[in-house]
Formats: structure tokens, C-alpha cells, sequence
């Protein structure tokens, strides 16, 4: 009579079962969060043993890899950027972070400027940052404030919160072996081997989804009142733990042609009504003169080397005006 | 309900547990409801047809078997699909349940068929006993390639003849229904058939209960898209009580973790680039022309071929063994072989019901060759209702006739060389564009984008891409090469099955995403 199950299987099984040790074991931290949609409170940030802490690239937040001390030296001036895709640039060096840095560092100061701009986020999932921020004794958090990503906000959270459900269909994703080989396959071998043409198909589905809604009236009063309300949160996080903010807000490129191009940031108006003696407004109209636009932005949102360090200056000029500045060689 | 869902994955597992714990016949009342429920999950309507085929093909095969059921049985049991329409309605119109609507003329048909098939049992019974058989033989069997016509193929020939109609300058000013196809469709009707036929011949014991044939005719595993069972080798599995085997799940777990690969992994990933390569625009160059219609080969074979094996691992479960298929179709050496490689049970249900029939190569060359046309043209027409289906079937006509009538080839055929294989297998890809394309223009267009030279850069990283989707295929297929069932791993030693199946899992699980409908559906 044949066994129920046979050997063979027994040894899929124990494979199994040590592929899953190791994800849970070796592989946590590139892991985490990869299922949270960008809503796990510390997915990306690694705090190690020896007092470091790394900024990693993990399933859930995908952060330029960078480290810095969990406990700030009183002598360096610490400003942790919170923001999306325009505040993240294509690099750390290349975008308004490294720029402030390396400003700020011309100026004779022990500065570190660390971005944990991530593409896509808006409001709900900038604010989970910022609480995370805080925690590292930062002297400035420049909070990058838009609306262009509240759709995809809502999206990942109706996400999160699906895949959370205890839905049948997810149950071999609550794997974190599965969950890796999944994200592997989508993100290196389909992200780097296919054009994106041929991905599209469920990019295109979204991105006409987001088209609809964003010619919704009413979803886009919803959104806005709810950026306002998650904002104002981060501010008073700030605030109460004594930490000054700076808000940038984002303008975006309208017009036709080149001649016609200006920048609009109407709908961050209610921005303005958070200022105080430790939070400050900046809006990003004010960095870039009308006649450079071409040369400054990449499209209507996103901006080019050149504009994150004519940016940075903007930054630098309004830290130094709200004598928020260390004295130089401090 | 697709197999490739959590709705199955937890539907199969309960059935097989309340399946084995029932006598025989509460196990084919099982079967039946679960069938039934697993169809009405695509379209609860379509209940009614598949209950009006079974009807008739169980009253036209007791017949024939010489046991007349009374009319009013006929009657009564032939009345429940119109009973099961009018109740669809009556749930649509007066609740918010997601039941289809019907429409009044559905239900007149509906209605209309019991008495129509109760007067013409009655009066058949009248008849001397030998034309009496034939009679219902005709019966059963041109019922159900009528009902195969109007749903499937009533839309095309009719769009055709206005097409016609207007080409010759004539405005018919017609407005055609529009008819849905239901699932499976030409999978039922066609088992059907073979089974009315396999009765009339006397091979095949008809069961005396409806349930047992009902079950048989509806058998969730192979209902949807085959395999086509032979009645001989299938019915006896339904008449003879069985009892559990510890390879019932053994080989049930190792048929579905194949299945599953081919589908989630080939066929679901390779149907990336297919449909890029053959979407609205085209395939760009000659690159995207090429990789699209390797990757079609390997979608539809590992979608087909997947399934069929999901269905072998759910029947097996159940205690049943459906038939193999699939054998490595792509290492066909000439025509002839490819169709003994794919879709075997469609091409010797052609074999045995049409080609045989009209004389197949009893009777010269020139009839040979106009029964092998005649056969592909049927099976090509088949596969969908679509001109570009008929010259699919026309191209492999005509490569069975060049096979068959050019010397070099045949001899080429009929060598082992590996020559043969390499010949014959761009010369199926050539039928694969044909059998993708929606139309002649797109066809036109695949053909057109060959001539545009491509980028070595853009073409580069996508072949890569599919090499690593198609490459654990062939290596599995090289293990399994030996055996006649290309799901064979049992001659292996168990540690490399074990490594195996553990890497066939985790090559899905990477690739699982939204539920995907098996291509095969649609016929």
C-alpha cells in the first residue's frame, strides 16, 4: 500500500518550510512592509545594534539607501526631507537634499541632509514619515506638500487594507518567501527584462482610474480637506516635539508651449495657514523665474538637477531668514 | 469558477472530502450538484442548456438501448430547463441577486422543446426497432450540433452573408440577435455526440439512472475544455464503485502543482509579450513579431496543457483518470505528428466522427486528400467562429497534403532526424499567427512588421526574458521525455522530484496575479 504522501514531498515541504525561515530570519528587513503599500510605520528604516541606521530599499518603501546615526551629534545639523517623487530627484546628489547639503556644507556647517522623499506619496503616507523622522532629533523637517498623489494614496491604502483581510486570495502571499520571489519576479526580472509598454496593461488601468477620479469634483474636495486635515497633523507632530518644519509647496507647470508656461500652486493656499515661528512656507513658484522653466522642469511636476539646486538655494535663503541656521563652523 | 482561483482551491479539496465519505450514488448526486454549481458560476442560464442536452441525450440513448421511459417523464424531466429560465427571470426581475436576465423569447423555446422532444420520442417509439435506433441516434446528435450551430456559429455565418450581401450591392437591413456562447459548449456537445454513437454501436453500457448520466455529461474537471472523453474508457469510471487509493491524491497533488506551473508560470507570463506583440498596434518590427508568436506557442500550449492537467489532477482526486492530452507537441516531426502531440483527444474524436466516417484514406489519394480538407476545415471552424480560424484549419490542411504529397517532406517526416523537428516547429508557429490574429489585417500586419528590421538593444532583454520563462518548460519536458504522459516524474529518483516540485511551486507562486481565463474557454 503507497504511502499517503511520499518522500519526495516530505522534502518539498521541509524546502519549503527553510526558505521560509530564511525570509523571516536573513532576508526581515528587505521584506518589510512590502505588502503594506508605503502605510508600515518603519518599513525602509533599519535601525542596527551599533547605533546606525540604514535607509534600505525593502518591498514596501523603496528609499535611496543611506545611513546616518540614530542618536544626532550635537554638532551636526540634521534635515531629513519628507516628500514624493519631485522631492526625491533621480539621486540623493542630484536632488534638492543633496543640493542643501552641499550648500550648507560650502557655509563651513557639519550638515547632513537625508532624504525619505518616496515616489507616490501624498499626504497620509508623507505624515507617517514625518513621525518616523522625528524620532532621529532632526534640527529641520522640509515637508514637500502636493496634491498629485492623493489618488495613489487612496489606491494603496484600499490595497493595504484589502490584502490585510483575511480574503482566501492572499493567503499564500503571507508568505515572506512567496512575497519575495513575487516581488523579484515583478521588480527585477519583468521591471528590468520588459519594455514598459508591455507591462502596461495593468499601469494603463490604473492610470486611467486615476484619470476619472481626478475629473470627479467631489473626490477631489474629499482629497483635498483630507490632505489638509493629514498635513495639519504633521505640523502639530512637529511642533509638539519641537522640531521646526518647512513646508515647500509644489508648484506644477500649466500652459501651452513653452511661451505660455507659469506655475500654479493654487490649490495649497491652506498651506499658508499653518505658518507660525517654527513652521515656515515656502512656496516653489518663488525659486524658479518664469523664463526658465523650460530649462528647470522635466514635465508638469517634476523638476531637473538644475531646478533642485536652484531650489536648495531657496531652501538655504529661507532657513537663513528664519534664523533657523546654526552659526557657521558650529 | 476558474481552476487558477481561491474559489477552486478551496472548492475541489471540499468536494473530494464529502466525495469519498458518500455510497456511489449519493457520490454522483454529489457530482452532479457540484458540476452544476461549478458551471452556474460562469452563467446560471446556461444551466438550462446544458440540463435540455443531457435530457435529450439520455432519453435518445435509453432508447436506443430499447428502454422506453414513460411521456410523461420525458416530459416533465425535459420541462425543468424552461422551469429553471422562468425562475431566473422571476429572481432577476424581483430581487437584486446577481442573476442573468432572461428573455421572453429563451423562455418560448425553452418551453416549446419538452413537448416538441416528448411528441417526437412518442411517435420514434412507434417505429420498427432498427430505424427506430437510428432515428434517435439523429436525434440526439443533430440536436446537439444544432444547439453547437445556432449558439456558435449562427452570429458568424449570418455577420458573413449580410457581408456578402453588401459586397453584391444589396442592403438586407437586418439587425442580428446577439448570442452569448456558453462555456464549453463545443466541448459538451461533442462529448455528447460520441457518446450517442458509441450507444447506437452498442459499446457503451447507458446507465439506467439519470443522475449517473447527468454527472458523467457534466463532470466539473473535464467540462469546461475537455479532455473530450471517450464514452468506453469514461462511463465504466461512473458505473463501478471505487474505493480510495493513497495514489488518488499522490498523483491528484502532482498533475495539479504541474498544471498550476504551466499555467501561472508559462502561459499566464508568456502572455505578456504575446498579447503586446499581437494588441492593437502590432508587433513593430520583425523582433516583436517572432518573440510574440514563440511566446503565443508557449501560452497556449502551457494554458491548454496546463489545464488539461489541472483537470487530470482534480478528476484523479476523485478517483477518475481523464485522458492524456498533450505530448510534447512542439517536438512534432511532420504534421501528422503534431496532431498526435496536441489536443489528442480533439484530433481522434475528428479522426473517429468525421474523418474515418467519410472514407478517411480508404479510398485513394484525391479522396484522402479532400477528407484530410474536409477534417481541418471542421476543426479549424471548431476552434472558433471566425475566417481566420477556417484558414487556420486550411493551412494545416495544407501542410498535411505537402507532407503527404511532396516526397523530401515525407521522407523528412518519417525520418527521426532532428532536422524534422526543426523544420516543423516555425512551420506551427506560422499557424499560431493565423490562429491569433482577430482578423485578416492583423494577420496582413504580422506578416508586414517581418520586413521592418529591428533593434538588436530593444530585442535583447525580452528574448532573455522569455528564455526564463520558457526554459523550466523544456528542461521538465527533457525529464519526462521518455514516458508517454509528458506529467510523468515517477521514474525519477524522490529527492529530485521533491526539489522539483518544491522549485515548480515557488515558479508559480512567483507569477501568481489576477485570475486569468484559460484560452480554451472561449471555444
Amino acid at each position: 500500500m503507497p504511502l499517503l504522501l511520499t518522500r519526495s514531498f516530505f522534502l518539498f515541504l521541509l524546502l519549503f518550510a527553510t526558505a521560509e525561515l530564511l525570509m523571516r530570519t536573513v532576508f526581515q528587513h528587505s521584506m518589510e512592509g512590502r505588502f503594506d503599500y508605503g502605510y508600515h510605520p518603519t518599513a525602509g528604516i533599519y535601525e542596527r545594534d551599533d547605533g546606525r541606521v540604514d535607509l534600505l530599499r525593502t518591498g514596501g518603501r523603496r528609499f535611496f539607501p543611506q545611513h546616518f546615526a540614530r542618536v544626532c551629534p550635537q554638532d551636526v545639523f540634521r534635515v531629513m526631507v519628507v516628500g514624493d517623487s519631485v522631492a526625491r530627484g533621480t539621486s540623493v546628489a542630484d536632488c534638492y537634499t543633496g543640493h542643501l547639503q552641499a550648500q550648507l556644507r560650502a557655509r563651513g556647517l557639519k550638515a547632513e541632509c537625508i532624504s525619505l522623499a518616496l515616489p507616490g506619496f501624498g499626504a497620509r503616507r508623507k505624515d507617517l514619515l514625518v513621525e518616523q523622522a522625528l524620532r532621529f532629533q532632526p534640527d529641520v523637517v522640509v515637508l514637500h506638500v502636493g496634491m498629485t498623489n492623493e489618488f495613489e494614496d487612496e489606491r494603496e491604502w484600499n490595497r493595504k487594507n484589502e490584502f490585510a483581510s483575511a480574503h482566501p486570495r492572499h493567503w499564500l502571499m503571507h508568505s515572506h518567501f512567496l512575497r519575495l520571489l513575487h516581488s523579484l519576479k515583478s521588480q527585477k526580472v519583468n521591471g528590468q527584462l520588459l519594455p514598459r509598454a508591455v507591462l502596461t496593461p495593468q499601469g494603463g488601468l490604473d492610470a486611467e482610474a486615476e484619470e476619472v477620479a481626478s475629473r470627479d469634483p467631489a473626490r477631489l474636495k474629499v482629497w483635498e480637506q483630507r490632505a489638509r486635515e493629514v498635513t495639519a497633523k504633521s505640523v502639530k507632530r512637529a511642533v509638539d516635539a519641537g522640531v521646526k518644519l518647512l513646508i515647500v509647496n509644489q508648484a506644477t507647470r500649466v500652459g501651452h508651449g513653452p511661451s505660455a508656461w507659469q506655475l500654479n500652486d493654487s490649490k495649497l493656499a491652506w498651506t499658508h495657514a499653518f505658518s507660525a515661528p517654527s513652521v515656515r512656507i515656502l512656496d516653489m513658484k518663488t525659486a524658479f523665474p518664469s523664463e526658465t522653466l523650460d530649462a528647470l522642469f522635466i514635465d508638469s511636476s517634476h523638476i531637473r538637477p538644475e531646478g533642485h539646486r536652484r531650489l536648495a538655494e531657496s531652501i538655504l535663503a529661507e532657513l537663513e531668514r528664519s534664523a533657523w541656521l546654526p552659526p557657521a563652523g558650529s | 469558477m476558474s481552476f487558477v482561483s481561491w474559489q477552486y482551491a478551496l472548492f475541489l479539496p471540499g468536494v473530494a472530502l464529502a466525495y469519498w465519505q458518500l455510497p456511489h450514488a449519493g457520490r454522483m448526486l454529489l457530482l452532479l450538484v457540484t458540476s452544476y454549481f461549478f458551471y452556474g458560476t460562469w452563467d446560471l442560464r446556461f444551466l438550462a442548456l446544458l440540463s435540455a442536452s443531457t435530457g435529450i441525450d439520455y432519453y435518445c440513448a435509453c432508447s436506443m438501448t430499447g428502454v422506453r421511459r414513460p411521456g410523461g417523464a420525458v416530459l416533465l424531466t425535459t420541462l425543468l430547463p424552461a422551469i429553471w429560465l422562468g425562475c431566473c427571470r422571476l429572481v432577476n426581475e424581483a430581487t437584486s441577486l446577481p442573476v442573468p436576465w432572461v428573455s421572453g423569447s429563451s423562455l418560448a423555446v425553452a418551453a416549446a422543446f419538452p413537448l416538441l422532444f416528448t411528441l417526437a420520442h412518442e411517435w420514434i417509439w412507434r417505429w420498427e426497432e432498427q430505424a427506430r435506433r437510428r432515428a434517435f441516434l439523429w436525434l440526439s446528435v443533430l440536436t446537439n450540433l444544432l444547439v453547437l450551430g445556432f449558439f456558435k456559429y449562427f452570429g458568424f455565418f449570418a455577420e458573413s452573408l449580410v457581408a456578402l450581401l453588401e459586397w453584391m450591392g444589396i442592403q438586407p437591413g437586418w439587425t442580428l440577435p446577439q448570442i452569448i456562447l456558453p462555456v464549453a459548449v463545443s466541448f459538451y456537445t461533442f462529448q455528447s455526440v460520441a457518446y450517442a454513437v458509441q450507444v447506437f454501436r452498442r459499446k457503451v453500457e447507458h446507465p439506467a439512472d439519470g443522475v449517473t448520466f447527468a454527472a458523467y455529461l457534466a463532470f466539473f474537471p473535464q467540462l469546461v475544455a475537455g479532455p473530450i472523453e471517450r464514452p468506453v474508457s469514461f462511463m465504466p469510471q461512473f458505473l463501478t464503485p471505487m474505493r480510495w487509493q493513497n495514489e488518488y491524491l499522490r498523483e491528484g497533488l502532482r498533475l495539479l502543482l504541474l498544471g498550476l506551473f504551466k499555467k501561472a508560470f508559462v502561459a499566464d507570463n508568456c502572455a505578456l509579450v504575446a498579447n503586446h506583440a499581437f494588441g492593437s498596434q502590432g508587433p513593430t518590427d520583425a523582433a516583436w513579431a517572432v518573440l510574440g508568436v514563440v511566446a503565443f506557442a508557449f501560452q497556449i500550449y502551457g494554458d491548454f496543457s496546463g489545464y488539461t492537467d489541472l483537470a487530470r489532477g482534480s478528476a484523479r482526486l476523485l478517483g477518475f483518470e481523464l485522458s492524456r492530452n498533450f505530448r510534447m507537441p512542439y517536438g512534432a516531426r511532420d504534421p501528422s505528428d503534431f496532431w498526435q502531440r496536441w489536443h489528442i483527444t480533439l484530433s481522434t474524436w475528428f479522426r473517429d466522427y468525421v474523418y474515418i466516417p467519410l472514407g478517411g484514406n480508404r479510398a485513394g489519394s484525391a479522396r484522402t486528400v479532400l477528407n484530410l480538407w474536409i477534417t481541418m476545415l471542421l476543426a479549424g471552424l471548431w476552434h472558433g467562429a471566425s475566417w481566420t480560424f477556417v484558414l487556420w484549419g486550411a493551412y494545416h490542411a495544407g501542410l498535411l497534403t505537402l507532407y503527404r504529397v511532396v516526397p523530401p517532406l515525407a521522407r523528412l517526416g518519417s525520418s527521426s532526424s532532428v532536422l524534422a523537428v526543426v523544420v516543423m516547429f516555425p512551420l506551427t508557429l506560422i499557424g499560431w499567427v493565423i490562429f491569433r490574429c482577430h482578423s485578416m489585417v492583423q494577420l496582413g500586419q504580422w506578416f508586414a512588421a517581418l520586413s521592418v528590421t529591428p533593434s538588436a538593444d530593444a530585442f535583447a532583454k525580452p528574448l532573455l526574458w522569455l528564455v526564463l520563462h520558457i526554459l523550466p518548460l523544456l528542461l521538465l519536458q527533457a525529464l519526462t521525455r521518455r514516458d508517454q504522459d509528458e506529467a510523468a516524474l515517477g521514474h525519477l529518483p524522490w529527492a529530485v522530484r521533491g526539489v522539483i516540485y518544491f522549485l515548480l511551486f515557488a515558479l508559480s507562486a512567483s507569477s501568481l496575479v489576477a485570475e486569468q481565463e484559460f484560452i480554451y474557454f472561449q471555444f
